[in-house]
């Protein structure tokens, strides 16, 4: 089973590869890898605080699931509560990065233009960042 | 976002019923299931679809954002709006 710095691994390469795509203009593919990182850095401080899975076959937390997860851990974090509002702010960096990967990854006839693919980079980047303060 | 609201649901299923025929959802054919909205831990997911598959990924989601604050605004419960939520 993953541990949280193996998920650490998982956000930091995959945004990395989100960049990389980015800078080649591939900001469908961007998208992609910018949810990744963000799919993969909310494991990682789910799993720094032993959230339990929420799909315990594929160890791994299902794609739903995730945000309200890391909504409700980032709630109980030890030494004080996460002010509501910022909470709230990773959820919806979360939330908007799978919004944009749905969009590049099953709708062909969507435009994802530059504006798009660096906010899912930003937003993936704000949760890498969560993920490694967390663990640090 | 805390809410005092004493049967939130009800107050979130009008909220959405409220916006039905604004500019941004008319815009984006936006439907929503409101047998499926429920919360979890205390936060409210309010899944919706698009029938546009066309236009800009980015305007797309200034709309989802825009429902999901008007929808925060006035109920006070914090509200994730999930587009395809059975998509993944």
């Amino acid at each position: 089973m993953a541990n949280a710095s193996q998920w650490l691994t998982v956000a930091e390469e995959a945004l990395r590869a989100a960049v990389m795509l980015r800078r080649a203009e591939q900001r469908r593919s961007s998208c992609n890898r910018s949810y990744y990182s963000a799919h993969a850095a909310a494991h990682a401080v789910l799993r720094h605080f032993g959230q339990v899975y929420s799909n315990v076959r594929e160890s791994r937390f299902n794609h739903r699931d995730l945000p309200i997860k890391l909504w409700g851990r980032l709630g109980t974090l030890s030494g004080g509560q996460m002010p509501l509002f910022k909470r709230k702010m990773y959820v919806d960096w979360l939330n908007a990065c799978r919004t944009y990967r749905l969009r590049s990854d099953y709708s062909p006839a969507t435009l994802v233009d530059s504006q798009a693919s660096d906010e899912a980079l930003h937003a993936a980047r704000q949760l890498l960042e969560l993920a490694r303060r967390t663990m640090s | 976002m805390i809410s005092q609201n004493p049967d939130p649901k009800a107050s979130l299923v009008a909220a959405v019923h409220s916006l039905a025929g604004s500019e941004t959802v008319r815009r984006f054919a936006i439907t929503f299931d409101t047998a499926l909205i429920d919360q979890e831990l205390g936060l409210w997911s309010v899944p919706v679809a698009s029938g546009i598959t066309n236009g800009n990924a980015r305007d797309l989601m200034n709309a989802i954002t825009s429902i999901q604050e008007q929808l925060e605004k006035s109920t006070t419960l914090p509200v994730m709006v999930v587009l395809d939520p059975g998509l993944d």
